[in-house]
């Protein structure tokens, strides 16, 4: 079936000065095959060595873009027009590695890398120029920081503020059992070095805010987010846009996880995905809902990857595609992603210039507002109204695998998801009081009932982690 | 030889120093008779990173694609591209490089802190090994 393709001023050279050519081909690889094998030279100007369509080489179908078709397995139709369309990208610096220099014991060191085609030692310079930061020193954060630091990146800045947990050890492979209690950063600093004293290393203790982002994002050309709630997410999102950084992002949950890359000039952000974020509580978090601990590794080191290919300029990156992935099934699943010209961030007209309260984006206030003091209750005095005879009735509105690890004596189980249904069970006149793992959770659960009509609802305080703080030190915190 | 007229030239210079300290860019579009290039047209693009970009711009290849529909069996065509290098120099970086198509003249103006320096134009070499330097000529009106 022919086609009529049109060629760019600049590839006439090799096409015998013809603007159009007729060409057969069921598909867009077809087509651009023939016309390779008919005008040879033009294959160097369209395809990468290793035989991949140039990532500036854009090839539309009639009207649209073969990106958001089926790239180069688009299928085409008698008298369909296929048009080669320049993609025109540049910008002042970018790993410029004219003046980098490696050292005969960095030679050593990267020497896998370096007798490969796709790093060599241009490549293996110009991670030694890349300048990376990862948000967060955690799940994420462990594979991503330890791998891109033996791979070489030149300057690594870490963005945490937590200390080290002995829940956090199950995944978080950067820290060990002796940090227990020290800060993420100074834990993970010694780790990097230890792997690879080449890298420098930038630490900033402190939360990631609307106020600092933009600031600490100017000094790196990648960002690598590792964070694990919304507000953030949208806080490196909205800052990687504005700053023109590319953000690589990953998430976990359980046993699934999500990966792609945010921020090209050519891709979508991850607004243009999610342009809302979900009602607070309706995702849980890795804290609230768990997650399987090597599932950070997978996905982080999927973000690594993708992290050196962006430095190397090799390869087809995960921009426009978001990876599923799914451990119990081991399944990798992909969905194509668009950007979305009305994106309030990246698109046409942005309506935001300027980073938001996130916080408050997301739906998270400060404080729950709507319970007043008398609407709490601290686990000290829970525990003093249960020993004085008067206790009232404990409900613990977490899942039951949380209330296996760790409970209050007495705590009468009905997780929150459950609640609206299964209200009739509970006495609306009875003094209660509602606890959860921290408070969040119970608090929302009062919300519920109180719109049902119940009426002596009190908030634990902290929930069952005051509780193992204040009253009972055998109880588990998880 | 790529040939602009003063005009031209100013109206790159002013888009290149009111997008300052971000990166600007545009599409020059003209006329080839032998070795003259004679720019008749300019097109100013929105940078598609339209993020504050200071570093990177990008044409979409919508407006390319466009432009070049449109321009099909007018006897003009796109000459090339213009864009500017905020507190760098005017010559193609590595990133320029990698990203260039053959044929097309490169147009580069340095701004430093605001004020535009430099002014150069470039081509890719056929076997894509480097830029190499194209003259350029700017009249008082335009050669026709």
């Amino acid at each position: 079936m022919p086609v009529t393709l049109y060629v760019p001023t600049p590839l006439r050279a090799y096409t015998g000065d013809q603007e159009s050519i007729r060409l057969e081909g069921q598909t867009i690889a077809e087509v651009l095959g023939n016309l390779t094998t008919q005008y040879g030279e033009l294959k160097r100007h369209l395809y990468t060595e290793d035989g991949e369509l140039r990532n500036f080489v854009n090839v539309y179908v009639n009207d649209e873009d073969i990106r958001y078709l089926d790239r180069e397995k688009t299928r085409v139709k008698d008298d369909d027009t296929v048009s080669i369309v320049p993609s025109v990208a540049g910008g002042s610096v970018s790993f410029e590695t004219a003046n980098e220099e490696l050292s005969h014991d960095e030679l050593q060191r990267y020497s896998r890398h370096l007798i490969m085609p796709e790093v060599g030692l241009e490549g293996q310079k110009r991670l030694k120029t890349a300048k990376v930061l990862c948000i967060g020193a955690g799940g994420l954060g462990s594979p991503l920081a330890l791998y891109l630091a033996a791979a070489g990146v030149g300057r690594l800045g870490l963005v945490d503020f937590d200390v080290v947990e002995f829940s956090n050890l199950q995944r978080q492979i950067i820290h060990s059992t002796e940090d227990v209690g020290r800060s993420k950063l100074g834990s993970a600093h010694e780790k990097i070095q230890a792997i690879n004293p080449h890298v420098e290393v930038d630490l900033y203790e402190t939360r990631l805010t609307s106020d600092n982002a933009l600031e600490i994002f100017t000094g790196y050309d990648i960002v690598a987010d590792g964070t694990d709630n919304f507000p953030t997410r949208y806080l490196v999102n909205d800052a990687c846009v504005m700053t023109g950084k590319p953000n690589v992002y990953g998430s976990i949950f359980r046993f699934e996880g999500q990966a792609s890359v945010f921020g090209l000039p050519d891709g979508p952000c991850y607004r243009c995905l999610y342009p809302e974020p979900p009602p607070p509580g309706l995702v849980p978090s890795c804290a609230e809902g768990g997650v399987l601990g090597i599932l950070p590794g997978l996905v982080g080191l999927i973000q690594a990857t993708e992290v050196i290919k962006l430095i190397l300029g090799k390869g087809e990156s995960l921009s426009g595609r978001l990876l599923l992935v799914d451990a119990l099934g081991m399944k990798f699943r992909e969905l194509k992603l668009r950007k979305n010209v009305d994106c309030p961030v990246c698109g046409t007209h942005p309506s935001i210039h300027k980073l938001i309260d996130y916080e408050q984006f997301c739906g998270i206030e400060p404080e729950m507002p709507q319970l007043n003091d008398d609407g709490e209750i601290t686990a000290t005095q829970l525990k003093r109204e249960m020993d004085s005879g008067k206790a009232p009735f404990i409900l613990d509105v977490r899942n039951p695998n949380e209330y296996q690890i760790a409970r209050i004596p007495g705590a009468h189980l009905l997780p929150l998801q459950q609640l609206p249904a299964r209200l009739k069970e509970l006495d609306p006149s009875r003094d209660t009081v509602v606890h959860c793992r921290t408070g969040v959770r119970s608090a929302k659960a009062i919300e519920i009932m109180r719109a049902a009509g119940f009426q002596k609802l009190r908030n634990l305080k902290g929930g069952i982690h005051a509780w193992a703080d204040e009253v009972d030190s055998t109880v588990v915190k998880y | 030889m790529l040939q602009l007229t003063q005009a031209q030239l100013d109206e790159i210079h002013w888009t290149a120093t009111s997008e300052y300290p971000n990166e600007c860019c545009g599409v020059l579009i003209g006329s080839v008779q032998k070795d003259q290039r004679i720019v008749t047209r300019l097109v100013v693009t929105q940078n598609q990173r339209n993020d504050s970009l200071r570093n990177r711009y990008l044409i979409d290849p919508a407006i390319v694609y466009r432009l070049e529909s449109e321009l099909r069996g007018t006897g003009k065509a796109i000459l090339g591209f213009f864009h500017s290098h905020p507190d760098a120099p005017a010559r193609p970086s590595l990133y320029d490089q990698e990203h260039a198509w053959p044929w097309y003249s490169y147009l580069i103006v340095s701004v430093i802190s605001g004020k535009t320096a430099d002014t150069t134009v470039w081509q890719l070499k056929q076997d894509r090994s480097s830029f190499e330097p194209e003259a350029f000529q700017v009249s008082e009106v335009e050669v026709s």
